[in-house]
């Protein structure tokens, strides 16, 4: 049974008073991920809050009900919860929620609130919340051909998915269309969408961050189609049974518990260790996952435990002065010149995740957990150990693919210049590099093999385009899943977002054992002017037709993110 | 590897175009030297990853 009212929360509407109302365990303890949804819901401009009772009728939470009951066996305990939908548009009666657009619901949430002994606990078991964004400005001169274009909409049944500016930089790589809904009475129910991201929090009886930050993880990716994972498939996939496992009490997940849940819903994940593997920054491994697609938990060492995260994206600042200077103001003594190159990362400021203890889309500044000092002297708040959802087995490690990209090109490069061939001016300063006082950047990604053939179809700075020929040159010795390593210059990086070298390695080879072996491994490398290709030791040569810097990888699907 | 300035003898070469140099190197294939620190960097990467697989730990504990 749900009853369901309307309640305004728009500016003069205090959401500390909302929280107060539909959270009794506010009074003992904030619970600052509700808080940071209410933040977020005012920066989006909510105007309307539509809030329903729900009880163990509700097919999503009769479960969770049912765990809570039996973790607290004995005990009494008392559950109230309430599924609340967040709307931009002043709304005052509840039929009328019918006919609002879909780009109008910001989030749905579902709280639980138990009280075991007299204690309560709050905690949001299920929150879809739209990419953040602000209001879109409708510009008067705009009007006319705006309210045109959404007539002509209107006629042709296209629904605008996302009605705000996406924040600028602010580059989520994992997010879907959710359905949620609202039952307006007991015969009419809304349904809509919502373009976002799932987010949900331990409730540290049934749950820790493990249980939570693995949902956030399955329940965000494209390619997971099936239903909602919640905290309980995962504590089934693992065998928990409550009344003998008590989560919360010095009880937690462990690694291996994580890798048996992944296993048993079918997905494939790479792990690294960062404590004694710390030649490897953990910004730069993550962010060559991250930047296909693919999400990340990330695990940290907090005072007394360890905590992890769900990595979605992140933020790009192209006006970092540290890649650049950090080089040359203490150029490393073991630095080889020829091989002087940063990863695209450098440039990357936050991490966009979920932390169930502190909310949704939050920044997390890729500094704060950098140590300088010795991680087994000093492990607190430094990354731990990161496990990286991929789409298939991936067993050649990034590293290896970028190192081999930028080793490779530029021992090709050089070759050419040798010879007396005619390098164009780009690849010129791709080798000159380090003595034009100009670092080379490298951009390495997870990429499916359909997903690059569609970034075929742009054209280089001068207007050049691959024919059909190149492109299907380009394409038809490439397996479904490989390492793009994209090499350029700084200034396309961050000014214009471009590349010059397309660098393709394999991603199902073991560990090398002999380094010499990078030389046999790659698959080609698509040159301004030309491609080659390393077909079984076979070296083959094609002209191409894109001359100058094209256009970075992105998957072309979704809004189109502000960039600078 | 280090670069090679052209000196002006070269200057005066006719120079190929880049796939035909490519091509040229295709025949006789590709190979590089490494530095020994680039040596120990892939002896300590290779098994970065399988070494992971090992380690063991629990998660789980609410803030304070």
């Amino acid at each position: 049974m749900s009853s369901t009212i309307l309640r305004s929360v728009g500016k003069g509407r205090s959401f500390f008073s909302f929280v107060e109302d539909y959270c009794p365990s506010e009074k003992d303890s904030a619970n600052r991920s509700i808080h940071r949804l209410c933040s977020l819901m005012r920066k989006m401009d909510a105007e309307t809050a539509a809030i329903e009772s729900i009880d163990d009728t509700f097919p999503e939470v009769k479960e969770e009900f049912a765990a809570l009951r039996d973790r607290h066996e004995g005990s009494s305990i008392d559950i109230k919860a309430f599924r609340i939908s967040f709307i931009t548009e002043k709304i005052k009666t509840l039929h009328k929620v019918v006919k609002i657009p879909d780009s109008k619901f910001l989030a749905s949430v579902i709280i639980i609130n138990f009280n075991v002994d007299g204690c309560w606990s709050s905690y949001l078991f299920r929150a879809i919340v739209a990419l953040p964004g602000t209001k879109r400005k409708e510009n008067i001169n705009w009007y006319w051909s705006s309210f045109l274009f959404r007539t002509i909409a209107a006629l042709l049944g296209v629904k605008r998915k996302v009605d705000r500016d996406l924040l600028l930089n602010n580059y989520i790589h994992v997010y879907k269309t959710f359905q949620c809904e609202i039952r307006i009475s007991e015969t009419c129910v809304r349904t809509f969408n919502i373009v976002g991201t799932y987010f949900c929090q331990q409730n540290n009886a049934t749950s820790v961050c493990g249980h939570a930050s693995l949902c956030m993880t399955i329940n965000n990716m494209v390619t997971y189609k099936g239903e909602i994972i919640t905290p309980e498939h995962i504590n089934r996939s693992i065998g928990t049974n409550h009344k003998k496992t008590k989560f919360g009490s010095g009880v937690g997940l462990s690694i291996e518990n994580i890798r048996t849940a992944l296993d048993s819903f079918g997905l494939k994940y790479t792990q690294i260790d960062f404590i004694p593997n710390q030649q490897f920054e953990y910004d730069s491994v993550i962010h060559k996952y991250i930047e296909g697609g693919y999400p990340t938990l990330l695990i940290f060492n907090t005072k007394n435990a360890l905590h992890v995260v769900t990595v979605l994206g992140h933020t790009l600042n192209t006006d970092l002065w540290r890649p650049e200077a950090e080089y040359a103001y203490i150029k490393p003594q073991h630095s080889d010149d020829y091989m002087v190159y940063r990863p695209a990362s450098e440039w990357v400021d936050n991490f966009i995740i979920h932390d169930d203890n502190f909310g949704m889309y939050q920044c997390m500044q890729v500094d704060s957990l950098k140590r300088e000092t010795n991680a087994k002297t000093d492990p607190t708040f430094r990354a731990y150990y990161a496990v990286m959802i991929t789409p298939d087995d991936v067993k050649t490690f990034a590293y290896e693919a970028e190192y081999a990209s930028v080793k490779i090109t530029k021992d090709l490069l050089l070759m050419q210049k040798n010879s007396f061939v005619a390098i164009n001016d780009w690849l010129e300063r791709i080798l000159l590099s380090d003595s034009l006082k100009m670092i080379s950047v490298a951009r390495t990604m997870l990429v499916r093999r359909e997903d690059y053939s569609r970034s075929l179809g742009e054209t280089d700075f001068d207007g050049n385009t691959f024919t059909d020929i190149e492109k299907e040159e380009i394409i038809n010795d490439l397996p479904d899943l490989f390492w793009l390593s994209e090499i350029t210059l700084p200034d396309l990086y961050t000014a214009n977002k471009t590349k010059l070298i397309d660098f393709f390695y394999p991603t199902n080879l073991p560990p090398l054992t002999d380094i010499n072996d990078i030389y046999k491994r790659w698959i080609q490398i698509r040159f301004p002017e030309a491609l080659i290709k390393n077909k079984e030791n076979q070296l083959t040569v094609f002209e191409m037709s894109v001359l100058s810097h094209y256009p970075l990888f992105r998957k072309m699907n979704g809004p189109i993110v502000p960039e600078w | 590897m280090k670069e090679r300035k052209l000196t002006k003898d070269d200057q005066g070469v006719n120079k190929v175009s880049f796939a035909e140099g490519l091509r040229r190197i295709a025949s006789g294939g590709i190979s590089g030297k490494f530095t020994e620190q680039e040596k120990v960097l892939f002896e300590r990467a290779k098994c970065a990853e399988e070494e992971s697989k090992k380690r063991s730990f629990v998660l789980g504990r609410q803030l304070d």
